[in-house]
């Protein structure tokens, strides 16, 4: 093979940076190509200086697909693909994979579950990027009713590229609470972090932490079936239905008290469960969007001057005047929410809609529409070299080494 | 050195081949660097440039008397009457004539524009590389941005299995 001598001497390093940041992060198979062109570039894209300016380039990470779950009665329509890419980017899926159904996305880490055929229900982390996936077994409490999360155990994090590192798994559930009394109980658990290494082949495991002190509830309380979202990396926040009355709550967990509490919704009223879902505006705040009809009202909790919490209004769309909506009575449902971005996913009769709620910018999504919820995964792709490793992996392991974890 | 010509405070900056170029200290600023070299008051004398050849420093200073805001180069091209829609398309012809450079005055502009913190020339000369070689082959690639395949068959053949969702 004759050998290609280089027309002109490299680049220095500072040029290839400054052109290699434009490579658009969500059309991720860019900078996956480039990386093939010398290992000189492999080494300089996979590097912590070129990664570390590429997120401030770019800022929050793009999304790269998204999981969801149908509607009751639409399983029909064949099984629930792992991960929808809305880019090129293909999710590496583990070849022993069950059927799982998706429950929480943050982080660059997915959280599936299977309560059909496992009792107490399995859990498994992970990882589209790497294929990687840690199992656990839900704590051993009373459940009629549960919500999950998972996220990043390290304090401080900019969860930029810390899908690799240690994790979390929150647990939150309500049952009965026995002894003929109809109200329910809320307890939460957390997985302890250091039992994220993900250097070892899929082990089950079983640790939680205590769980934390009960809050009582309205009998018939029950999750909704949209994961929570996050608030200033401090807080869960869960919707419940309340059956009974036919009215909404929202179940707060706080992370550093371990700690449940309740929050009352914005608005009263009937069929308010199917039409609302929170957000984590951009802001920091707590949101609660609402449709009814073909307009989104949208709620922000803000801290008052006397330290006290309380809903007000943000605004009010006429979704009809955006984009194009079949039927204007009843046939829009909030399916999804991106976390930090005033995002939101909007079933339609035409399709998934995407709408930022501040700017009013929206695009179609997807021609499908029976979705029950619709869980973003946003990340930025990491280049992967060698059966999924990487140099962030080793930093991660010898900081649980360290043991430098945020509990 | 600073001086002032018909009310405007000029800067004088030397290119290491020993050009002067006298610019007002409006369109210096438009580099960050130079910028805070002015605020720090250490642009009394002439500021030197370094690494950055007569040539490129014109095609700079060029630049940077067209995007400075509300006067451009020939002072009326971006009078008041003119609407900011209009301005904006007005330069991003202009931008696309100014970068249509051979590709070792593109990548010297790039060097410029990265030392001297202009973030618009930056962003300008980056993403037109980027844009001629999205489409090209790794071999293209490669020769345009002068670098050289080192991977061994065995080590290419595991990035592309690692990634193989890229390359299809």
């Amino acid at each position: 093979m004759p050998p290609p001598p280089p027309a002109a001497p490299s680049l220095p390093d500072e040029i290839l940076e400054e052109i290699f940041l434009r490579l658009p992060p969500d059309e991720p198979e860019h900078l996956v190509r480039a990386s093939l062109a010398s290992k000189l570039w492999l080494g300089l894209l996979c590097g912590p200086r070129f990664r570390g300016r590429y997120h401030d380039h770019h800022g929050a990470p793009p999304m790269l697909g998204f999981l969801h779950t149908w509607l009751e009665n639409w399983e029909d329509q064949g099984p629930v693909p792992h991960l929808t890419s809305t880019t090129k980017f293909g999710a590496r899926i583990p070849d022993h994979e069950r059927d799982y159904s998706p429950l929480d996305c943050r982080h660059g880490r997915v959280l599936l579950g299977d309560d059909v055929n496992q009792i107490p229900m399995a859990l498994v982390v992970w990882d589209p990027m790497t294929g990687r996936r840690r199992e656990l077994e839900a704590p051993d409490l009373v459940v009629d009713s549960h919500g999950t999360a998972v996220l990043c155990a390290v304090g401080g994090c900019d969860h930029r590229a810390c899908h690799e590192g240690p994790f979390q798994v929150v647990f939150v559930c309500v049952g009965s609470k026995g002894d003929d009394d109809e109200d329910c109980v809320a307890y939460a658990c957390v997985s302890l972090p250091e039992t994220g290494d993900w250097s070892k082949p899929c082990p089950l495991f079983d640790q939680w932490g205590e769980p934390c002190p009960a809050l009582l509830l309205p009998a018939e309380t029950f999750f909704e079936p949209t994961p929570p979202v996050l608030i200033e990396g401090a807080a869960l926040h869960f919707m419940l239905e309340v059956v009974d009355d036919d009215s909404v709550g929202i179940l707060k967990y706080d992370l550093s008290s371990h700690s449940l509490s309740l929050i009352d919704a914005p608005i009263e009223g009937s069929h308010i469960p199917t039409a609302s879902i929170l957000m984590a505006m951009e802001d920091g705040s707590l949101g609660f969007a609402h449709v009814s009809g073909s307009t989104l009202y949208l709620w922000s909790r803000l801290m008052g001057s006397d330290g006290v919490a309380s809903w007000s209004q943000r605004t009010i769309i006429n979704l009809g005047n955006l984009f194009p909506i079949q039927n204007p009575e009843g046939s829009l449902r909030l399916v999804g929410s991106v976390e930090g971005r005033d995002v939101l996913f909007v079933s339609t009769e035409l399709g998934i809609y995407e709408i930022n709620v501040e700017s009013q910018r929206w695009k179609k999504l997807w021609k499908r529409k029976k979705l029950h919820a619709l869980i973003p995964y946003m990340s930025f792709y990491t280049i992967q070299k060698k059966g999924g490793h990487s140099h962030q992996q080793e930093r991660w392991q010898a900081w649980r080494r360290q043991g430098c974890c945020d509990e | 050195m600073a001086t002032r010509e018909a009310g405007k405070k000029m800067i004088m900056l030397k290119s290491p081949d020993g050009m002067e170029f006298e610019v007002e200290e409006a369109v210096a600023m438009e580099s960050q660097t130079i910028r805070k070299m002015i605020e720090d008051d250490c642009a009394d004398t002439a500021i030197l440039i370094p690494n950055i050849n007569s040539k490129i420093l014109s095609r700079v200073i060029e630049y940077c008397n067209k995007h400075v805001p509300t006067t451009g180069a020939t002072g009326a091209a971006a009078s008041d009457t003119v609407a900011p829609a209009a301005l904006a398309e007005d330069l991003k012809i202009w931008d696309a004539e100014f970068i249509k450079v051979n590709r070792a005055t593109r990548f010297n502009l790039i060097q410029a524009a990265s030392y001297l913190n202009i973030k618009g020339l930056l962003d300008l000369t980056s993403q037109t590389t980027i844009d001629t070689i999205s489409d090209n082959s790794l071999e293209e690639i490669r020769s345009f941005l002068s670098t050289k395949n080192d991977y061994l068959p065995e080590e290419e053949q595991t990035i592309r299995r690692e990634n193989q969702w890229a390359f299809q």
